[in-house]
């Protein structure tokens, strides 16, 4: 009898312990690639997002859209209403390319948008797949900054990885733009794409979404993001009196399918973008927070390979001066060596100090000082007395660099 | 005081199985109080903060093998005596139900009603808990290193481990905040109490083979399993901000914080999931076959039919009920009050012997 009833048991436990409740069919959601927020008149956001469209053409199309241009995209109205009406809460759809779907909301909050964009699919929206958010700079340039991508990341339980990106131009403009110009997905170009810029040290190292939202929150920290802008030229002119990636986006002389151009970091101070860095400061920073990836680098014109790990060390010293000494060795390879190490170091130390420089003027700690200064305090009131914000805006900087070169 | 040559080999493998599921049982409710109980007030020094649970651990195993060698002669004070440690064991065991509920419904089943998860958790419980607790002992010595050395490298693995950026300060929220986090972290150290009881495999043996081995024998696997538990909570507490903690006030999300962002995504954050899981169902499980035990020490007319072990389910249902219905603050509030039965207990257990 005891068997039957355990035997019993356990027939009516497969079904509790199956752990299937409350799954979600993937037709029922709207997985959303790409996300852009705007400033809207009367204080409103207008969200815009680039979603998986579930169609079959999505493979086909996409390689035969992939001249499309923004203008093109962007005046293509589809069924879910006006998304540029004059109503305080209005969404709008749109098809710029097969296999994906572009849709926006404009509502006081982000979250009142997403609700709307739910609304009007009709889909559940689901952010799990999201690879990035792109905010317009004069939205980053407020105090809302961290607000957005808390609701986001907490409410809607957004990929936590998804990077986060600042534009000077319209965010809904930017994402429209964006088509997987290699490949068929756009999520793929996407991660590819990312880590390709990190591999290079022209995007900050810390620019997901996850680690931006803790940075903002932390007082030994401030957070960086990506710095994009759209490349209009028409003709490959050349600049001059400048390094190569020594530009923001936008500016670079080239011509591509591809407009959209990640250059640069977006330098916050709390939660507002007070400033930003050049493709080549941005390197120097990784290489300054110890987080450099590059292997190859130009010096003239001579090709270098950096040896890894390259010693970097950070502190503050007696004196209050916030200090780096970096420790590395290059390789030639290429290309006629015009410099000697000593003045490759003294090059490297007086680029250092001018982003250093750069970063205090934008009251930005993105190389972290504050989690060094952390230390002398015995406990979080103590350190929080301290107005570390405040000190680090007064404190002298100096970067040492000893530089082989084999 | 019997060496471990001196004792039979059987003898000595079921004393060594019940020491190492004490230690793995340890170790798990010592990172279950830092994460619930600890984090809100010292926020991220709350490994710190559980500290003192190994001396702690360590007091009450040295209290638990006098009571071993001197067992309460039957009579109103053993009734007294066996009821209260099923109690405070009954409590852990609900403590530790309750986290497997949050920690599951903030990684593996997110989408979950909390009622449901309930219900698989203490079908779980229950479950493990009809075959017995010598299966669940064998589990742990089995997984007496598997699971600490899993569970410790690939948090390692998950957390972001460049800075250890919740180190400083030091003192976390303040001195006062951290000596009120030990306090109530200590009840961390109270799983160690089911080695106030037998094997059950032993409990009918005669005087010869009912041999306890010395303290040290049990001591160090307590205290390796304690140790455990205050790593595990150093990687999840000092590898991350302390405004991060103080902005988590839920204790699946804070239990959740040593697998990194992606709480449910990527082969290493499922096992690490996983791990934890299992760790926190053979607490449960065990402190629970531990409190039967206990009850049908105060009250043996329960051993028919495992009346005994429905009544603790019912008691443990019960508790999970009011999670449902009032959240998990009042069971986290009240957690630290295990450690006084446990110290009475400890306090109370048989006088010295001498070799």
């Amino acid at each position: 009898m005891k068997k039957y009833i355990l035997m019993l048991w356990l027939l009516v436990s497969l079904s509790l312990l199956s752990g299937c409740g409350g799954g979600q069919e993937i037709e029922s959601c709207l997985f959303v690639l790409s996300m852009a927020v705007d400033p809207a008149p009367d204080g409103n956001l207008t969200v815009t997002v680039k979603a998986l469209s579930g169609t079959q053409e999505a493979v086909g199309g996409s390689i035969q859209s992939s001249g499309g241009s923004s203008g093109d995209s962007s005046s293509q109205q589809g069924q879910g209403g006006d998304s540029s009406g004059g109503s305080a809460q209005s969404s709008g759809l749109e098809t710029p390319e097969p296999g994906y779907i572009v849709m926006s909301a404009t509502a006081p909050s982000s979250l009142r948008a997403l609700n709307m964009l739910s609304a009007t699919t009709p889909r559940t929206v689901n952010l799990s797949q999201l690879r990035e958010i792109v905010i317009s700079q004069t939205l980053a340039e407020t105090d809302a900054t961290l607000s957005i991508l808390k609701e986001i990341h907490s409410m809607y339980r957004a990929n936590g990885e998804a990077i986060v990106v600042v534009t000077p131009d319209d965010a809904g403009d930017f994402i429209r733009r964006q088509r997987a110009i290699l490949g068929v997905r756009l999520s793929k170009y996407l991660e590819v794409l990312y880590d390709h810029f990190a591999e290079m040290d022209t995007i900050p190292p810390d620019a997901q979404l996850a680690s931006v939202i803790a940075a903002m929150e932390s007082d030994t920290i401030d957070a960086t993001a990506v710095y994009a802008a759209a490349n209009l030229f028409d003709s490959p002119l050349v600049l001059s009196g400048s390094a190569d990636m020594n530009r923001l986006p936008g500016h670079l002389p080239r011509t591509s399918p591809a407009e959209n151009e990640y250059l640069g970091c977006a330098l916050f101070s709390g939660t507002r973008m007070t400033g930003t860095l050049t493709g080549e400061e941005t390197g120097l920073l990784c290489l300054m927070s110890g987080q450099a990836r590059r292997q190859q680098t130009y010096i003239g014109n001579a090709l270098y390979r950096t040896n890894l790990p390259t010693r970097v060390k950070r502190r503050i010293e007696e004196d209050g001066t916030l200090s780096v000494s970096i420790h590395m060795s290059l390789t030639h390879m290429a290309g006629e060596e015009q410099e000697t190490a000593a003045s490759i170091a003294a090059m490297i130390e007086r680029e250092a100090v001018g982003v250093l420089l750069r970063l205090r003027a934008a009251s930005s700690d993105a190389v972290g000082f504050g989690r060094i200064a952390i230390r002398k305090s015995p406990d979080i009131p103590s350190w929080e007395a301290r107005h570390w914000p405040d000190e680090y805006e007064t404190l002298g900087v100096r970067v040492s660099a000893d530089v082989k070169v084999l | 005081m019997p060496n471990e040559q001196d004792i039979e080999p059987r003898v000595l493998a079921s004393w060594r199985t019940r020491a190492c599921a004490a230690g793995v049982c340890v170790g798990t409710q010592i990172f279950l109080a830092g994460c619930g109980v600890g984090m809100p007030l010292s926020l991220s020094s709350a490994w710190l903060s559980a500290l003192p649970s190994l001396p702690f651990a360590a007091w009450l195993v040295a209290r638990c093998r006098r009571r071993l060698v001197s067992p309460v002669h039957p009579g109103r004070f053993s009734r007294v005596w066996h009821t209260l440690l099923a109690l405070a064991l009954l409590a852990c065991s609900a403590f530790a139900a309750a986290s497997l509920v949050s920690f599951a419904g903030a990684t593996l089943v997110e989408q979950t009603n909390a009622a449901w998860a309930e219900i698989m958790a203490l079908s779980a419980v229950a479950l493990c808990a009809l075959s017995g607790s010598i299966g669940a002992s064998r589990l742990c010595f089995a997984l007496r290193y598997a699971l600490p050395a899993l569970t410790l490298l690939l948090s390692l693995a998950a957390v972001p481990m460049r800075v250890p950026v919740g180190l400083f300060p030091i003192l976390g929220a303040g001195a006062p905040q951290l000596a009120i986090s030990a306090l109530s972290v200590l009840f961390g150290a109270a799983p160690a109490l089911m080695l106030m009881l037998p094997p059950t495999e032993l409990v009918h043996r005669d005087e010869n083979q009912g041999a306890v081995p010395n303290t040290g024998f049990f001591l160090r696997r307590v205290l390796l399993g304690a140790l455990a538990g205050v790593v595990l909570l150093f990687i999840a507490s000092a590898c991350t901000t302390y405004e991060s903690i103080a902005e988590s006030t839920q204790w699946g999300v804070r239990l959740s914080m040593a697998i990194g962002n992606q709480s449910h995504e990527g082969v290493m954050q499922m096992l690490l999931v996983l791990a934890k899981l299992m760790a926190m169902l053979l607490l449960s499980v065990h402190m629970l076959c531990a409190a039967e035990q206990a009850l049908l020490g105060a009250f043996p007319r329960l051993a028919a039919g495992r009346a005994g072990l429905l009544v603790l389910l019912a008691l443990l249902g019960a508790c999970l009920a009011v999670m449902v219905l009032f959240g998990d603050a009042p069971l986290l509030a009240a957690a630290p009050a295990i450690a006084v039965p446990a110290a009475l207990l400890a306090a109370f257990s048989g006088r010295r012997q001498h070799a």
